[in-house]
């Protein structure tokens, strides 16, 4: 049977973390004392030479972080904020070729199949490692489009009027204690810009590696499609795992000008020492479509919910979204669309796995103002549960201002069945084997959502889960 | 109830709790003037104004004459001959019709005021078990500190009543609030069916009732409960139901809300013995500037249990409705069998609804969903309709009825069916 299912990828063998290594060599040109306060800000800006605007900002932002009380709501974040690093600056610079990486991230990087990706099917790749890009590549033909995919220090730097009228704008830092953190101490993540028009075929992917113990990532990525263009934007992550928590915090500002189509997949592997306490928001202008293609299978805690504010008339939003929380994880993840102008439409599937003694949770917000006649939104929430001790939670809430629209929502919560095993063991089919084929059957609504291109990434992601699978 | 049932559904072995109606009165009046209100970010309120609630300024309830509401639906039931009716106000308890049945060896139905030992009821001890184990939010604390009777019905073990009980409560006056707690009981084997009435007419000022109803059912006990709230503006309600079901227990109950201003009404359903099962039926009709904020709790603790909810709404006018609905399955709740679902009709641009159905699970072998949807008539089913020959205002209307009918058709046939039609649809769309 396994023959037959070649490339399906095994979620019942995600026991052994393999991206848990790391790299003993690494060297840092700059290493921030554990801890945040005003001087490590300074110091970063002083660093990173940026404007006097962004250094204001983030000290803003960190004024607010050190106000905001923990949400009081979501997973248990035991985060020691103190004993952080908060900027990680590796020995290298921003490098366009490989061969100019040093060669032990080289090696990190070879081993998690990212300069493969890049010449099998990518138009641009990024790689950041702790705190700083330490590769980005754009392919030539898209260059000369005029598309404009940097590191978000190096667009800070080249593109400053363009960072400066919408940085910021989608997540202000005030949106949550994690944005804040983000805008007060952000290096690195992705600038995209797409002119009118442009529509780039493959997708541009960046990589992201937590190496260092008791490592903060907080990349930063803004992405821009100008009026009728497109871009399919994928995001890669994992890090060794330790003993002590690191913690990753990014915010994502996505600007979907009318008429354009934006596509952010997202596949987080984080070790199990991870926070993972992320912001994600699109705006969508008149006629645009914003999807987010969500996968959460490692870290400790992941609070994530891609949102979409659909402000322009006709706009659409969609969020797909995949979570696998196994002993000691937590997935609470969802996702929220917020229907400002007529005629937006909206949907949501989240599909959840909880094992042994893991917990998932969808967590969703659906919003029709007043005004937003004819807005249509659909939620549909799946849970299975493999073991007696598994836990799975739904919290959406739906809040409707509009009479003309039409909000629905569904969720179901189930085990596998005995009687698809005895089908399927009957047949002569192992029992862990049948197990694994109703679970890749579970999620693959959603996979097979993915591109062909993409899931060579993809399948190389999770396979660094699956390997070792049955059959 | 045998010893084992009460303990363990009832908790209630040995107590020690207060011996009359002053001593709970006290021993609640320090808990209400210590806790804060329930912060607006708890789930339960997320979406309630609890202030709302609070009886402030208002004076405790005094007897008063009937509202022309509660007279009329006296009237009614006198009409149908068969029916046992109470009329149940401050401070008289009558009994209209067939007294008999309701007082003698069939049923029990007793009044306790602040004169009363508690110690006399045996009946009551499960439900003062049960509260010495709460731990109250203010609301409740409020109420249970300015508790003017407790009602309790008690059907003794294998006995079933052949006829409904009916209860009818009056709105306190204007300018006043009244804080009742009615306790039912029905022990093993036997079966009640209760027809709770809330009536009251429009006042200029305020006029609250905090309504408490528990019941708890021992193994294999029956209980089907029809709770009708209709007042008019400036009555604002909070009723607290909670159900505690034993093995096999069988409970259901239909909770129609229309008019009044603000509306809150919680109900939980903690399924205790294996086997049991909680239907679960609601409608809210609102217009004008009415809010209703409606919480349920589905507690799943045993295994082999089955419960399913079901709330609607109309909203018209500027009214306003939220939902927030929990299934929760403790870990050794295996077979579990839950189900929940809120629906919506917003009928006016300036209606707003929320509706947030959550599920807690930790058992895996379970069987558990829910849905919520909200939007307006179907402009598909209009046109239907129309192609049939039927004009849209008419067409509306019967799709509106269809829509209420699912729940409101679970009233048992009769002249109060035709009451509560006239009233939820109060002659319009």
């Amino acid at each position: 049977m396994s023959d037959t299912q070649p490339s399906a990828p095994d979620l019942l063998n995600i026991g052994s973390y393999e991206a848990g290594w790391h790299d003993a060599d690494a060297r840092y040109s700059f290493k921030a004392e554990p801890g945040l306060n005003e001087n490590v800000v300074r110091q970063m800006s002083e660093m990173k030479n940026e404007p006097k605007w962004m250094l204001d900002f983030r000290l803003r932002s960190l004024k607010h972080f050190e106000e905001r009380p923990m949400p009081w709501w979501g997973g248990r974040i035991d985060v020691d904020f103190d004993s952080i690093y908060y900027y990680l600056k590796p020995d290298t610079g921003n490098n366009r070729s490989w061969d100019d990486v040093p060669e032990e991230m080289k090696q990190t990087f070879e081993r998690l199949g990212i300069p493969e990706a890049e010449r099998r099917s990518l138009a641009g790749v990024g790689a950041q490692y702790d705190s700083e890009t330490v590769y980005h590549n754009l392919k030539k033909e898209w260059e000369e489009a005029g598309v404009v995919f940097l590191d978000m220090d190096s667009g800070l730097r080249e593109h400053e009027d363009v960072v400066r009228e919408h940085f910021g704008t989608v997540i202000p830092p005030e949106d949550n204690k994690f944005s804040a953190l983000n805008s007060a101490v952000w290096s690195g993540g992705s600038f995209v810009y797409v002119p009118k028009g442009v529509k780039i075929d493959i997708p541009l992917q960046a990589y992201f590696r937590i190496n260092a113990d008791k490592a903060g990532q907080f990349e930063r990525t803004l992405i821009i499609a100008d009026e009728g263009a497109f871009v399919h934007y994928i995001e890669g992550c994992t890090a060794p795992t330790w003993t002590s928590d690191s913690l990753h915090s990014a915010v994502v500002e996505i600007i979907a000008k009318p008429g354009s189509r934006i596509r952010y997949s997202t596949v987080q592997n984080w070790s199990n020492s991870v926070y993972n306490l992320v912001t994600k928001r699109a705006v969508a202008m008149e006629g645009s479509t914003v999807e987010w293609l969500d996968g959460n299978i490692g870290s400790q805690l992941t609070m994530k919910y891609p949102s979409v504010m659909l402000v322009g008339e006709g706009a659409r939003g969609e969020v797909m979204s995949i979570a696998y929380a196994q002993d000691g994880q937590h997935q609470d993840t969802g996702a929220k669309m917020v229907h400002v102008a007529p005629g937006t439409t909206s949907r949501i599937i989240a599909k959840s796995i909880s094992r042994g003694l893991g917990r998932s949770t969808y967590r969703g917000l659906v919003r029709i103002h007043n005004g937003a006649r004819g807005a249509k939104s659909s939620v549909d929430c799946d849970a299975l549960l493999l073991d007696r001790n598994s836990r799975t939670d739904t919290y959406p809430y739906i809040e409707v201002e509009e009479d003309s629209a039409s909000v629905g929502h569904e969720a179901r919560v189930s085990k596998v069945s005995e009687q698809q095993m005895f089908y399927l063991m009957q047949r002569g089919i192992e029992e862990s084997e049948a197990l694994a084929l109703i679970v890749n059957g579970f999620i693959e609504p959603i996979t097979k959502q993915l591109p062909l291109e993409y899931a060579v990434e993809l399948n190389r992601l999770i396979e660094l889960e699956m390997e070792g699978s049955v059959g | 109830m045998d010893a084992s049932t009460s303990s363990r559904t009832a908790g209630a072995e040995s107590h020690a709790g207060p011996a009359n109606l002053t001593e709970l009165n006290d021993l609640y009046r320090g808990l209400a003037a210590v806790l804060p209100l329930p912060d607006l970010r708890t789930e339960a309120w997320h979406y309630g104004r609890p202030d709302r609630f609070l009886p402030g300024e208002l004076q405790p309830a005094t007897s008063a004459q009937l509202s022309a509401r509660a007279q009329s639906v006296l009237e009614l039931l006198q009409s149908e001959q068969k029916l046992t009716v109470l009329e149940f106000q401050a401070d008289n308890l009558e009994f209209h019709l067939n007294r008999q049945a309701a007082d003698g060896e069939l049923m029990l139905v007793q009044r306790f005021t602040a004169a009363d030992a508690f110690a006399g009821s045996p009946a009551l001890q499960p439900w003062l078990g049960d509260l010495s184990q709460r731990e109250p939010e203010r609301l409740e604390a409020e109420a249970l500190a300015r508790l003017q009777q407790i009602l309790l019905i008690h059907v003794p073990a294998v006995h079933r009543p052949d006829s409904a009980l009916h209860l009818l409560v009056d709105m306190p006056a204007d300018g006043q609030a009244r804080f009742e707690q009615i306790v039912v009981n029905v022990e093993s084997g036997s079966e009640l069916e209760l027809h709770l009435h809330i009536a009251g007419d429009d006042v200029a000022g305020q006029s609250l009732l905090h309504l408490g109803l528990d019941i708890t059912l021992a193994d294999n006990a029956g209980f089907r409960l029809v709770r009708y709230q209709h007042t008019g503006n400036g009555c604002d309600i909070r009723g607290m139901e909670r159900q505690r079901l034993g093995r096999d227990a069988r409970c259901s109950s239909v909770s129609l809300f229309s008019g009044g201003r603000h509306l809150r009404h919680d109900v939980a359903t903690h399924l205790l013995g294996s086997g049991c099962e909680s239907i679960l039926r609601g409608l809210y009709r609102m217009s004008g500037r009415q809010t209703a904020s409606i919480f349920s709790h589905q507690d799943h603790q045993v295994a082999n249990a089955h419960s399913d909810l079901l709330f609607k709404g109309t909203l018209l006018d500027r009214s306003a409705a939220s939902y927030l609905g929990q299934i929760s399955v403790a870990p050794d709740a295996q077979g579990t069998d839950a189900y929940q679902s809120n629906r919506s009709l917003l009928l006016s641009p300036q209606a707003r609804s929320s509706s947030s159905p959550q599920l807690e699970i930790e058992a895996n072998d379970v069987r558990c969903s829910h849905g919520a949807s909200v939007a307006n008539v179907s402009a598909e089913e209009l046109f239907y309709l129309e192609t049939r020959g039927i004009d849209p205002e008419t067409g509306r209307h019967l799709l509106i009825s269809g829509f209420l009918a699912e729940v409101a058709d679970l009233v048992p046939e009769g002249a109060l069916r035709e009451y509560v039609y006239g009233e939820m649809l109060g002659g319009r769309g």
